[in-house]
């Protein structure tokens, strides 16, 4: 192949690598765009300062960010839950438990991933409201 | 988030540290993992007490500088032997990226560390091409240092909002790659009209 043809390729490639850039940044701005319309850092900046100062203990507010992917013990630690509370509330009768993620529990129960992970979630806010109530005899962090 | 991803982060839950070492070290040797999401979810599960953010980033440093020294030792022992037992002739894009790195391997180091998977190439190519380990292992302390830890104190700061700020980091991840291979072929078609034109000097 001779050099001119070489360097014709590469001056193809790289106006390509260009284009694909260019679509890239826009998409960059669009993401960034979409974080700004939400006033994300206006909404959550209680949260982000908490963050800052690495206090970052979950909330009955948090409980929607919970996830399929999480194990029991990582729930219990992050929403400060008494480790046997959410083992209680479920039923729970594995013996890995906490070590178990939603999504593995909900399989082995032969359960709906997205019903166990609302259950979970609806556990930690009623164990909030619970202990918010006077009449409540836990508290979140006990 | 795909089946991969919250199976790697289920992993990071359940066996923390030891997770770290091995998604990094994979990572940093040759599989194309999504380092970036993991050390976000690090830096958060940090900022809420589950993980220790400075042994998370001495983990994720350390196991990332033996996975780069793994593949740079490789290509430095192995790589030309290959290609002969194979019977290839090294290419010629890869001498005049070879020149590149033995000239400039601080900024080639340091700035591929930013750069999703382009690192690794950049690890197999300072081996076979001769790069001084000090110089090697110097910058590659120093990006990851600078890489992981920005990540890692991103997630921290972002703190439970982690998961809604992947996109913007996964996207930057791309452009940065895209930046690397266009400076790539810059400099091979550098090398090689530098090349032609001693060549062609000589002739006359």
């Amino acid at each position: 192949m001779s050099p001119q043809r070489k360097n014709w390729y590469a001056e193809i490639a790289v106006a390509i690598l260009v284009i694909v850039l260019i679509i890239l940044s826009v998409l960059l701005i669009q993401q960034y765009q979409h974080i700004q319309r939400l006033s994300y850092i206006a909404t959550h900046r209680q949260s982000l300062l908490r963050s800052l100062h690495g206090s970052g203990l979950l909330t009955a507010a948090d409980a929607s960010s919970t996830q399929a992917w999480m194990t029991f013990d990582y729930i219990n630690r992050a929403f400060a839950l008494p480790e046997q509370y959410l083992q209680a509330s479920l039923n729970i009768s594995d013996s890995r438990y906490p070590r178990l993620t939603i999504a593995e529990y909900a399989q082995d129960a032969k359960a709906s991933p997205v019903a166990t992970l609302m259950s979970v979630q609806e556990a930690i806010s009623s164990y909030y409201s619970a202990s918010s109530t006077p009449s409540a005899s836990t508290t979140p962090n006990q | 988030m795909s089946s991969a991803i919250s199976f790697l982060l289920s992993l990071l839950l359940l066996y923390k540290y030891w997770a770290l070492l091995l998604v990094f070290f994979f990572s940093a040797l040759i599989l194309p993992l999504p380092t970036s999401t993991v050390l976000l979810a690090t830096g958060a599960f940090a900022s809420q007490g589950y993980f220790s953010f400075f042994l998370s980033l001495f983990v994720v440093v350390a196991s990332n500088v033996l996975g780069d020294y793994t593949g740079y030792f490789l290509a430095h022992r192995y790589g030309r032997r290959v290609f002969q037992l194979l019977h290839i002739r090294v290419p010629v894009f890869i001498g005049r990226l070879e020149i590149f790195l033995k000239r400039y391997p601080g900024p080639a180091v340091f700035l591929t560390r930013f750069a999703g998977t382009t690192d690794v190439l950049v690890n197999l190519l300072s081996g076979f091409g001769g790069v001084s380990i000090t110089a090697f292992l110097f910058y590659d302390i120093l990006g990851n240092l600078v890489s992981d830890g920005g990540l890692l104190y991103a997630g921290y700061f972002l703190g439970v909002h982690w998961q809604d700020f992947t996109g913007l980091f996964d996207i930057t991840d791309y452009i940065l790659i895209g930046i690397v291979v266009i400076i790539a072929i810059y400099v091979v078609m550098r090398y090689r009209n530098r090349a032609h034109h001693s060549e062609h000097e000589g002739r006359i």
